[in-house]
């Protein structure tokens, strides 16, 4: 019987597994449980899904104003972008560079970088897999950092806190944005890679 | 139909699914896909002593990180004191309970998480003994290594930080220290933890 | 997706080998548990007394927030707020610092410093900001003690603070409070710390405090007035309007200046009593604190005197008058009019010897013949006053003790003697007989008229009966210029009784003209007669 090699995900034990005959959901990686795909179940569909709800928050989160601070009476609210200017205008540039590249410039490039890897495996492409293969690891490892406007909002709701004086209250838009980074990072994750090889391979 | 275990050294590349055959690996070897560069595996010099080492200093620093002060914002003479708990207190009071959930879950939580699952992970195996657990621990472990942010959430303290200096001053208290060091600690942990000797020392605690 | 055919050989397992050495890495979480133990140590062995203490209320106050500060230095932190177990009162237990535990005292007071505004001063704006604190403040106590009570508002006086502690007695408060400011030369140096209703009830004392330096502007003769709201005086000048400041206007004032006086001024020890007066007016009179009150029994009428009229003794006023009353003996069917008057023996100045005993000095004197009078004040409105005067040919007498108060005996004034010299004077004129004066110029003047007629008779006869009957008529009217001469002239009694009469009439005037001199200088002679002495 003909048999295949399959890797589990998370021991990265390779084991021969039949080909065909039982699906791959009842297979179970010897070592350590797991269950053994050869590909992701369902990947390019659950990537598009997360991606399209990944859409819907997008515009919220940059549309809707992350943080509420109040100073001596008066109430200013900010968006990330208002945020990235406020910072750029008043000289911190490097910190409008930081918060631009992780919340506005990683969301989006993860965003467009996993619809081109699925159309180019919707569209069976075959050239520059290897690149394509890079963009993915790349997309995978940068999406956490978008997380660092939300930890910045968390710490300054924590911390600003004088009573009349000055305060900061978080606002809708860092509820949105949260959304869009985990939702990006479970379509990146959801995302198979192997299948950018699959279709190369089918031609 | 039954699987059969193969060789060690015959793998199958997890992003391009070439299989490839692996050579043994010298200690500080690395091996990678020749196809799409993915790195499959690498022979540490050390053994599960060192991740079980930076697993205990994680814990330590936790539980110091914890109990003392994190920042303290200071406006002429009014102190306001926050630990690592404050955000979560503070987004809570606002209604913000998801946001909340997530920030504590990946600065806090998960972090944690993953310096009690190494413990747990390298404890028993320090003294021969394979524990049942063993599997579903690692799996989580391995699950859950994306979420755990405490890299990302300090740069957060920073970028907050220098937001904060023109409007007040700011005195980082230990918690801020440790969790600096936990940055470093942790990754340490996690990047010390060879796959493949853990697996042995498993295989061969449980014969 | 090939197989990989024939069984790879059984490398070699991967040696175990157990490292024998200790591995550095060890060294990493050695070094972290040893600085948390330390740290724990650390915390645990610098934690400071847990004090416990109750409020009213615990507005403000959040667990493990509020701050206890000393100086504004926070020395502590609230762990825990509950209630009591009647619900009455509020138990707070604070973590203090282990710097701060020599400092908790029996005269440790603590209080909610929030903001407020008192007595015309805003304090602890500072916790709009930053939130309510317990404040607290040592004192210069001995004994150690974790449990307090906690106070209601800020105590006017906290350790530290230096100056001294003064006491003031009044009738009335006024619109003393506590932290009413007192100035002094219209700056203020110190203010109201308590106020208490007397023991006696019979009027009011404050502590004042007054500040560092200006404690030594405070002599043992200084008056303290009351200087609250402000006086309007309305005369022929115009309008004035005094006041010491805006706040004494509505938070009440005090002040006070050492008058140059008899007295070398000294600085007033700590706790010195002084009187405060209505307003600087009264200031400016004595006032004293003990009256003993006595009475008198006057026999005759006292009409004259009022209440409010002096008691003097030697020239000085020693008290009032203060009733009288007509009464009825009707076991002896007499009349009586009892007279109240006081003395306030703090008059005299004592020299030499501790203050004199006020009852005990009168009878002393009332045993050597001191009795009390009553004098006029002024001839012609009849006014009355007392005066304490020594009689040496006084019957021995004593004071009475049945009534409320000392009886004092009397003895009357001799209003004769008020009359005497007047009468002296009318007596004299009396002896100018001016009847027998008018009657005898009559009798001359209608013999000079008789006389006259009978020169014209004269005159006529003249015409016929010539110089015999001139020469009778011209020796009869020498006759009768001798009888004239005799009875008007220089030696005839007449005369001699008109001029005794006259030079008496001005001998009187003169001796008015004396008594009237030597009663302005010295009225009681009226009464006393002159002094032999003189």
């Amino acid at each position: 019987m003909s048999r295949t090699l399959a890797l589990c995900h998370i021991c990265r034990l390779s084991t021969a597994v039949p080909i065909r005959g039982e699906s791959d959901s009842a297979l179970f990686c010897p070592r350590c449980g797991t269950g053994l795909h050869r590909r992701k179940p369902y990947s390019f569909q659950r990537t598009v899904a997360l991606l399209i709800a990944s859409l819907v928050l997008y515009l919220p989160a940059n549309f809707l104003p992350i943080t509420k601070t109040s100073y001596l009476g008066g109430v200013q609210s900010d968006t990330i972008m208002s945020g990235v200017i406020y910072f750029a205008q008043t000289g911190s540039w490097h910190i409008a560079l930081i918060i631009f590249v992780a919340s506005i410039l990683v969301p989006a490039v993860k965003i467009l970088v996993l619809i081109y890897l699925l159309l180019s495996v919707h569209q069976s492409s075959s050239n520059r897999a290897v690149d394509r293969t890079r963009l993915y690891r790349i997309t995978r490892s940068i999406g956490r950092w978008s997380m660092v406007d939300v930890f910045v909002v968390a710490i300054l709701v924590a911390l600003v806190q004088l009573g009349p004086i000055a305060g900061v209250e978080a606002g809708p838009g860092v509820l949105y944005f949260g959304g869009v980074v985990v939702l990006t990072m479970f379509a990146a994750e959801a995302f198979d890679p192997r299948l950018i090889w699959d279709r190369k391979e089918d031609v | 139909m039954s699987i059969q275990v193969l060789d060690h050294r015959n793998v199958l590349c997890p992003d391009c699914d070439l299989e490839q055959r692996l050579p043994q690996l010298v200690p500080g070897e690395k091996a990678f896909c020749s196809r799409c560069g993915h790195k499959l595996s690498e022979s540490l010099r050390h053994g599960l002593t060192v991740p079980l080492s930076l697993a205990i200093t994680a814990f330590v620093l936790y539980l110091i990180a914890l109990n003392t002060p994190f920042l303290t914002m200071r406006s002429g003479n009014i102190f306001h004191v926050t630990s690592l708990t404050s955000s979560v207190v503070a987004l809570a009071e606002q209604e913000m309970m998801p946001v909340a959930v997530l920030v504590t879950l990946t600065s806090l939580v998960i972090p944690l998480l993953q310096t009690l699952f190494l413990l747990s992970l390298l404890l028993p195996l320090q003294f021969g003994y394979a524990p049942r657990y063993l599997d579903t621990v690692y799996r989580t472990y391995h699950t859950l290594r994306e979420w755990s942010m405490v890299d990302v959430f300090f740069l957060g303290v920073l970028v907050a930080l220098i937001k904060l200096t023109k409007m007040a001053e700011v005195v980082p208290g230990v918690a801020l220290w440790m969790v600096l060091l936990l940055m470093f600690i942790l990754a340490a942990a996690d990047r010390s933890l060879e796959r493949e000797r853990f697996w042995t020392t498993v295989e061969r605690c449980r014969l | 997706m090939s197989e990989d055919s024939g069984s790879t050989p059984d490398y070699p397992a991967a040696e175990v080998r157990r490292k024998s050495r200790f591995s550095l890495v060890w060294i990493v979480p050695i070094i972290a548990v040893f600085v948390g133990v330390l740290m724990a140590v650390q915390a645990i062995v610098t934690k400071g007394p847990l004090v416990t203490i109750t409020f009213s209320t615990a507005t403000g106050l959040i667990a493990g927030k509020t701050e206890v500060r000393y100086k504004d230095v926070m020395v502590g932190l609230i762990e825990t707020i509950h209630l009591s177990d009647d619900l009455s009162t509020v138990i707070v237990e604070a973590r203090m610092d282990s710097s701060i535990k020599p400092y908790l005292l029996n005269t440790t007071q603590f209080w909610i410093e929030t903001a407020r505004i008192s007595a015309g001063e805003i304090s602890g704006l500072g916790t709009l900001f930053s939130g309510a604190f317990i404040a607290m403040d040592p004192g210069n106590g001995k004994e150690a003690r974790s449990t307090f009570k906690g106070r209601n508002s800020p105590p006017v006086v906290t350790t530290g603070l230096s100056g001294r502690l003064f006491t003031l007695e009044a009738e009335n408060l006024g619109s003393i409070t506590v932290r009413t400011p007192v100035y002094y030369r219209q700056i203020k140096v110190g203010e109201v710390v308590s106020y208490q209703l007397r023991d006696d009830g019979k009027g009011v004392s404050a502590q004042i405090f007054i500040n560092t330096p200006y404690e030594k502007f405070v002599k043992t003769s200084s008056r303290f007035w009351n200087v609250s709201g402000f006086d309007l005086k309305l005369d022929a000048k115009g309008v004035q309007i005094n006041t010491e400041s805006l706040t004494s206007i509505f938070y009440g004032g005090i002040a006070f200046e050492t008058p140059v006086g008899f007295e070398t001024e000294s600085v007033a020890e700590a706790g010195t009593l002084f009187p405060l007066f209505r307003n600087y007016e009264k200031s400016k009179e004595e006032r004293f604190y003990n009256r003993d009150y006595y009475f008198a029994h006057f026999p005759h009428s006292i009409r004259g005197l009022e209440p409010g009229a002096s008691v003097e003794f030697l020239g000085f006023k020693v008290g009032e008058v203060v009733d009288m009353k007509l009464e009825l003996d009707v076991d002896q069917v007499q009349f009586l009019t009892p007279v109240l008057f006081y003395v306030e023996p703090e008059r005299v100045n004592v020299r030499g010897g501790n203050m004199v005993n006020g009852k005990e000095l009168m009878e002393t004197m009332v045993e050597r013949g001191l009795r009390v009078q009553l004098k006029s004040v002024n001839l012609l409105t009849g006014q009355l006053y007392i005066d304490l005067v020594f009689d040496k040919t006084a019957a021995k007498k004593e004071i009475s003790y049945d009534l409320s108060h000392p009886l004092l005996p009397t003895i009357s004034s001799d209003v004769e003697a008020l009359t005497s010299s007047v009468r002296t004077i009318l007596d004299g004129l009396k002896k100018v007989e001016f009847e027998r004066l008018g009657a005898d110029l009559e009798t001359s003047l209608s013999l000079l008229n008789s006389n006259l007629k009978k020169t014209d008779q004269l005159f006529a006869n003249l015409n016929s009966q010539t110089t015999p009957q001139l020469g009778e008529a011209l020796q009869d009217l020498r006759t009768t210029m001798d009888a004239v001469r005799i009875s008007l002239g220089p030696e005839s009694d007449l005369n001699h009784d008109a001029r005794v009469a006259l030079s008496e009439i001005s001998e009187a005037s003169r001796s008015i003209r004396l008594l009237m001199n030597y009663l302005s200088v010295h009225p009681e002679a009226l009464l006393r007669g002159k002094d032999q002495s003189e």
